[in-house]
Order: structure tokens, then C-alpha cells, then sequence
């Protein structure tokens, strides 16, 4: 029972590893391919590593297992026995899934029964593998794991010494020497190790250098009198490797060592960091959340208090102090919010697999380039941006993006480049995914949507070019000949477009036919607090989120006109549908005398432009996002609420919804 | 009555007021009572949803139970007063003309709810208690709250 319970304990950390180091071995084995070195095969075979170890601890043992063999790829790998190619990069990606898969089941509580065997056969095949080329990667620095494993398991109180041998450069019998050395050893010893390995010492595979590692009683002056009998050896040298110690510590050391390599990259300044639990900041933001609208409430009541009392002495003292928590407020809440960011690499580092994957499986050649990975944004912005960024870039890839023959066909180089930008300006983040693949026909777009029923032929045949090119965002839009497993269903864009309005974002496309296309993303840094103006309508304070507003204008009766029953206002040439928010938010109450003028606030998403007809217009404010009670269930034309400073509830207007039911 | 009171069979409620008739609901589904602030309305929402208040910090549905129970509305008063329950979606209030007392009513002085009022209607009556002189209707909260 308390096993168990021990065991639930240390679960979540398990899982929680097993994430990181996955993530890890994703990311590194991607690179491999390009960049093999020596760091980065240290880097993944420490993932492994770490994988095992816990995994074991755990008791997972089909988890363990395929770690285990994973890891002896790996060590071959960094043995130079074998090179690494894209079907070891490819096994080892398929290991991590199968990781994956096992690591699921063990957090749905099913444990890590997953059937690993052909997999685990295939990684043990490559491990046998002879590399094509007798190159090998230098190892200086590196221990074999075998050296290390005998190393480890060896037992007892005497020390563990190293003596490295440079024979005479005539030396015919090289492997009577070190036979000659290895008696020395036994004599009072245990020889643990030897590199090479002892078969390769015995068909004299080796250049004239060799290196005995193994235990002994004797001191190391003893020793090196002992090895000056042994002929044609031009030097010798022999040290203590590890002095006694208790087998356990030894282990620890040495594996340190063998998993350090010496020439690591300089360590980075790490800055100290404590985990904390998402939900505990999101509390945390809740709290700060309230303090804001408190700041905004004293703010208000210092004003009034001042204003009724403008001789008392205390007042100004009151407005200083209301300041300075202002500031600190306001401080608080940026620190807390930085706290809250993550570099959007976490959604881009996802990518490479899977651009990887799409390319094989429809024969493509693609280059993905990832900058600005660094750019930081809220949590709750990374979240929701990952599926729109894959269904951009699936697109670009799949229908962007030509076959390699067609594009040297096209006199374009055969592997076809997606890049990823992100970075800020001002309060946002730009997200851009270029590819220069061949770029979107708008005359094919137009025709799609006319045969769809979206729009009539001389509806089409006015759209300007820009016009045309937003079709694509409609259902059913799809220019791709065939449908394929991949995209082309036409479903994908109208969801990337109302998922990015959904968290307040734009899109926008260019394109060059021939040339590639560019879609780009621009969405805020945080959903939490948003900036809003503040409305009223039938003395209901509503709030607007700014990053929608266009503008603000005050409207005489007569230049509202009729098109169809819909009324419209004309700004600046372009026709913009009026909303009555009256008459969306169905309190019928008519004014008392229908006014000569109305506030308008002209609201945009993308291209659609809509004017919202309102009473007056409150004012401008910071105001913190809560999400409607459940209770209160869906309500058309609205996506939230919030706190307003004088303590009130006000409502937050859903623009998109708004804009969809005036353009509809 | 000389016999020991028997302690699980007790419970207590608090007591409130509608138009001329008392309700009574369980303390335990009692978070607290707040005075009647403002209410924001949500338009297009359920016909009893008066809107939403700022209970510190967080928006809580507020439900006017006159309207929930067929009654007249009245013009809220100095008495009326929020009592804030917890709901099966967390908390939500409901407004109430006035806030009497805290009763312990003796499960002896329960009356299931009478067949004869055994329609849709008055569901949300789980049964009656005699108190001195008074009549108190006792709430099935889930039913009364789900609109």
C-alpha cells in the first residue's frame, strides 16, 4: 500500500521527466542528421540515458528497454563504429514516438505494456551496422561505455589505477608487450579495462599507444618498476584513476566523467530557477487581476475625495499614495506577466518532426528555417497558437511548396524553403511563414468560390486582387487539385482565420504566383488583460476590445442610408454596415427622443469592417478577461466579462461574432 | 418533547423572505449575504438571469428567484439582499426581498411536500416546516437554481 502510494508520488515527476528528455531527443536527433557531433550525440545519449534510469527506477521495463538499446545505438555512435544516416535518425525518431506512446499509456494509468520488440530488434540491427567509411569520429576525450561499465562494477578497497603505454615505433611484437604489461597487473591485481579492447590488443589493432586500466594494491612507484622491465616501450606513464573508494561513489564520478565531455560547450550562465505550477501563476494573475481593478477604484474615489475636500492636508498625501501603488501595481503586473511567458520555440520546436514526416510521406525536399524562436508571449497565446501555425504551414508545404523535380523543372532549387519568423512589435507578436513555393493563383481562387456559390461571376470579376485573395479564408475554398490525406479539403483556413480572431489576432496573405507565398499572424501577448473602450448602451457600460477599433466617429441621421433593408454609412468611399448594439442587446427600449447623432465605433477584423451604433463613449481602460459562468451559457455577442473600476461587471463585446452576423 | 434531541434529524436553515411568503434553504449551501448591488445585465440570456455581480474579484450569475417563482416583480427595497449559495457550477446568487433568520428546525416539524401541489411548477419544494405560526416552504436548491 505504501509502495503504491510511493510509486504515485514520484509518477508525475516521472512523466514529467520523460517530457523534457523526449523533448530533448527530439529536438537533438533532428539536428543530427546536419550536424553530427560529438556534443550532440553526448547530449542525446544523456537523454537516454536519464530515461533509463528512471524508467527503471519506476520498474517500466518496456520503457527501459528501448532507452537501453537506444542508448548502446547511441554509444556506437559516439564510438564511430557507425555514422550516423538518416535511417538511424529515422529509427531513433521512431523509438522517441514509441516513447511517446508508452509514456501516454502510463499516464492514463494502462503502465508500459507496448509492443516494442521489432523495434527494439531494429535498433539492435543498426548497432551492428559496419560504417561504410573507416573514418572514425574522434573519441579522445571519451571513455567506451564498456571501459566505463567495467570501470563501475568494480568492487573491492584497492585503487584503480591508469597506465598509458607508447611503444617504440620498430616494435614488431606489439602484443607481447602489452601481454607483458597485462602480467605485470595480475601480478597482485585486476585488470579491468583496456583500450583498445583486449580482442583488438590481441591482433594488434591498434597504432603503438594502448592504456591498461585496472586495480591494484601496490603504489604507483611499485608499479612503474615493475613496468621498466618490459622492453621496446619508448614511455609509460602510470596514474592514480580513482583512489578507494566505496563502489557506488566510483560509479557516480566515472559516469560523470564519461558524460562530461571535456571539451563542452562553455556552460551558459544559468540563471537560478524554481518550478512553479501553471495554475498557481494563473491564481496568482487572478489576484493581480483584482488588484488592477482596486487601483483603478481608489484611483477614482481619491479623485472624488480630493474634489470634496480640496483644503485638508491629508489629500495630497492620499493622491501620493494612490500613485504610488498605481506604479507598483502596474509594476507587479508586468513581472507577473513576464513570468507567465514562454519563448514561442516551445510550439516551433515542434515543427522540424513534423515538416520532417510530411516531406517523406508526399516526396517533397524541404528546408524549414525557424528565427525568433526566442520571442516571448503568454502561456495562454502559446497554447492556442500551435494548431493554426501547423494547418499555415501544412499548407505551404503541401500546396505551396512543388515537387523537387518541377521546381528544377522551374529553374528553382530543388529543396524548397519554409521559414518561420516570429517577432515583436509593439504589444504584439508577428508571426510570418514564408515559402517560396509557387505562390496562390487568384483567378483559380475566384473561379473556386464562384462554383462553391460564395459569390456570383460579377461579383468576382470586381474583387480587386486583395479582395480575391481573402476567398481562400471561406469554407470549402480550396485550390489544391487533388484532396489529400494531408490538406485540400478546403476546411483549414476558414478555422486557422477564426481561431486567430478568436484570440484578437489578424491574418493577412500576400502571394507572387511563381514566386511563394507569405502569410502573416499578428496576435497580442497576452490574453488576460486586453485594452478596451468602454460604451454605453441603454445605460449598460459595454466593453470593446480596442485591438479592433479602427475609429470613432459621430454620425448625423442623414448620413446613415439603406442598402437592402441594411443600414450602411459611406467612410471615406467605402461602404461599412451599421450595428445597432440597441437592438442586438434586445432591451427594446427605444430612446426617448431618437437622437440627430450617434457614436460610432467602427470595428475591424482583417477586411471586414462593421460600425457599432452606441450611445456614448465611456472611455478608455486596462480591463482584466474573465470568462462568462458556465451558468450563464452561451451568449451571442459576447465573449466575456470583466471588472470595471468602480466595481461594476461589465460585458465584453465578441467582435468577430458581431462582425459575422453584420457582413453575414 | 422531555426526550433528548435526536441531532441528525435537526437542520438548519436560513430563512428569507419573498413577497409576503418564507422560504427556507439549507445553511450549508450558504456561502454568504451580501447586500443588493449593481447587476449587469447579460442581454439574450435566461429570462430569470438578472446579469452578473463582482463578488471581490469574480463574476457571479445572479438569479432573481420573484421571477423564478412565478411572483410579481417588485422594485428591490433596503432589505433585498443576495444570498450567495453554491451552485452545481460554483457559486451564483439570488436575490431576495428580505433575510430573516437562522432556524434549527426538528425534523418532526417537516412535512414532506404536500401531494396537492404536485406540479412542475412548484418542483423546487422539497416540503414545508411549521414554525410557531409561520409556515416555511424549504428549497430543493439544484431545482430552484436550474433555469
Amino acid at each position: 500500500m505504501s509502495a503504491e502510494l510511493d510509486m504515485t508520488q514520484y509518477l508525475g515527476l516521472f512523466l514529467q521527466e520523460a517530457d523534457e528528455q523526449l523533448e530533448i531527443l527530439e529536438q537533438e536527433t533532428l539536428k543530427l542528421e546536419d550536424d553530427p557531433t560529438m556534443d550532440r550525440l553526448n547530449t542525446i545519449f544523456r537523454a537516454a540515458h536519464t530515461l533509463k534510469g528512471s524508467s527503471r527506477a519506476m520498474s517500466f521495463d518496456t520503457f527501459a528497454s528501448v532507452t537501453h538499446e537506444m542508448e548502446n545505438l547511441l554509444d556506437a555512435l559516439r564510438a564511430g563504429k557507425i555514422k550516423v544516416n538518416t535511417k538511424i535518425a529515422d529509427t531513433l525518431l521512431r523509438c522517441q514516438d514509441s516513447l511517446r506512446t508508452i509514456r501516454a499509456s502510463i499516464a492514463e494509468g494502462n503502465g508500459d505494456k507496448a509492443d516494442v520488440e521489432a523495434l527494439v530488434a531494429e535498433v539492435i540491427a543498426l548497432q551492428g551496422e559496419q560504417s561504410d567509411e573507416e573514418e572514425t569520429v574522434s573519441v579522445a576525450n571519451e571513455l567506451p561505455l564498456d571501459v566505463v561499465k567495467a570501470l563501475n562494477e568494480c568492487t573491492g578497497e584497492a585503487p584503480v589505477y591508469k597506465a598509458k603505454f607508447v611503444l617504440h615505433p620498430d616494435c614488431v611484437m606489439k602484443y607481447v608487450r602489452a601481454f607483458m604489461a597485462i602480467n605485470v597487473v595480475h601480478d597482485g591485481g585486476e585488470l579491468l579495462a583496456t583500450i583498445p579492447d583486449p580482442n583488438a590488443l590481441e591482433q594488434e589493432q591498434f597504432d603503438f599507444e594502448f592504456e591498461l586500466y585496472f586495480q591494484h594494491k601496490e603504489s604507483v612507484a611499485t608499479l612503474k618498476t615493475r613496468f621498466e622491465g618490459i622492453g621496446e616501450v619508448n614511455s609509460f606513464e602510470v596514474e592514480t584513476y580513482k583512489t578507494a573508494r566505496p563502489a557506488s561513489e566510483i560509479q557516480l564520478k566515472v559516469e560523470e566523467s564519461n558524460l562530461e565531455p571535456v571539451h563542452a560547450p562553455k556552460k551558459v550562465e544559468a540563471s537560478q530557477t524554481v518550478r512553479v505550477d501553471v495554475s498557481r501563476l494563473d491564481e496568482l494573475m487572478n489576484l493581480v487581476g483584482e488588484l488592477v481593478i482596486d487601483r483603478t477604484r481608489i484611483a477614482q474615489i481619491g479623485s472624488i475625495l480630493s474634489s470634496k475636500y480640496t483644503s485638508d492636508e491629508s489629500i495630497e498625501a492620499l493622491g501620493e499614495t494612490v500613485g504610488h501603488i498605481s506604479r507598483i501595481t502596474s509594476d507587479l503586473q508586468d513581472q507577473l506577466m513576464k513570468a507567465r511567458m514562454l519563448p514561442i520555440e516551445t510550439v516551433l520546436n515542434r515543427f522540424p518532426r513534423m515538416v520532417r514526416d510530411l516531406a517523406q510521406k508526399i516526396g517533397k525536399e524541404v528546408k524549414l528555417e525557424l528565427n525568433g524562436g526566442e520571442t516571448e508571449l503568454d502561456r495562454s497565446v502559446i497554447e492556442a497558437i500551435g494548431d493554426p501555425l501547423i494547418h499555415i504551414l501544412r499548407n505551404s508545404i503541401d500546396h505551396g511548396l512543388e515537387a523537387p523535380g518541377d521546381r528544377e523543372k522551374l529553374g528553382k532549387p530543388r529543396i524548397g524553403q519554409v521559414t518561420i519568423n516570429a517577432k515583436h512589435q509593439e504589444n504584439h507578436i508577428v508571426i510570418e511563414i514564408i515559402d517560396d513555393g509557387r505562390g496562390i493563383d487568384v483567378s483559380k481562387v475566384k473561379q473556386k468560390a464562384v462554383s462553391n456559390g460564395h459569390l456570383s461571376q460579377e461579383a468576382a470579376d470586381r474583387m480587386t486582387e486583395k479582395e480575391a485573395l481573402n476567398l481562400i479564408f471561406l469554407s470549402g475554398v480550396s485550390t489544391a487539385k487533388e484532396i489529400t490525406e494531408v490538406s485540400g479539403r478546403g476546411v483549414g483556413m476558414d478555422i486557422v482565420r477564426s481561431n486567430v480572431q478568436k484570440l484578437g489576432g489578424l491574418i493577412d496573405v500576400e502571394t507572387t504566383v511563381g514566386v511563394g507565398s507569405k502569410v502573416t499572424l499578428r496576435l497580442p501577448l497576452t490574453l488576460a488583460i486586453i485594452r478596451g473602450l468602454l460604451v454605453k448602451v441603454c445605460e449598460v457600460v459595454y466593453v470593446i476590445p480596442l485591438g479592433a477599433v479602427v475609429e470613432t466617429l459621430l454620425v448625423t441621421n442623414d448620413q446613415i442610408q439603406s442598402v437592402a433593408g441594411q443600414e450602411v454609412i459611406v467612410i471615406r468611399g467605402s461602404t461599412t454596415p451599421l450595428v445597432r448594439l440597441r437592438e442586438t442587446f434586445g432591451r427594446n427600449i427605444a430612446p426617448d427622443n431618437e437622437p440627430t447623432s450617434h457614436y460610432v465605433v467602427i470595428v475591424g477584423l482583417a477586411e471586414q469592417r462593421a460600425g457599432l451604433v452606441v450611445d456614448s463613449l465611456v472611455g478608455e481602460q486596462e480591463v482584466v478577461i474573465k470568462s462568462l459562468n458556465r451558468f450563464c451559457g452561451e451568449i451571442r455577442g459576447i465573449s466575456g466579462a470583466t471588472i470595471l473600476g468602480n466595481g461594476n461587471v461589465a460585458l465584453i463585446l465578441d467582435v468577430s461574432g458581431v462582425l459575422q452576423e453584420a457582413t453575414a | 418533547m422531555s426526550a433528548a434531541p435526536v441531532h441528525f434529524a435537526e437542520q438548519q436553515v436560513v430563512v428569507f423572505r419573498l413577497a409576503t411568503e418564507n422560504y427556507g434553504i439549507d445553511i450549508f449551501r450558504v456561502s454568504e449575504i451580501i447586500r443588493l448591488r449593481e447587476i449587469t445585465p447579460i442581454p439574450g440570456s435566461a429570462l430569470h438571469l438578472r446579469g452578473l455581480v463582482n463578488l471581490r474579484g469574480k463574476t457571479i450569475p445572479v438569479i432573481s428567484l420573484r421571477s423564478r417563482f412565478g411572483l410579481a416583480t417588485d422594485e428591490d427595497g433596503d432589505n433585498t439582499r443576495i444570498i450567495v449559495v453554491e451552485g452545481e457550477h460554483g457559486l451564483v446568487g439570488i436575490v431576495v426581498d428580505a433575510v430573516c433568520e437562522v432556524l434549527t428546525l426538528e425534523s418532526e416539524s417537516i412535512e414532506d411536500k404536500p401531494s396537492l401541489i404536485d406540479d412542475p411548477d412548484t418542483e423546487f419544494v422539497r416540503g414545508v416546516a411549521r414554525n410557531e405560526d409561520r409556515l416555511i416552504t424549504l428549497l430543493d436548491l439544484d431545482k430552484a437554481l436550474n433555469i
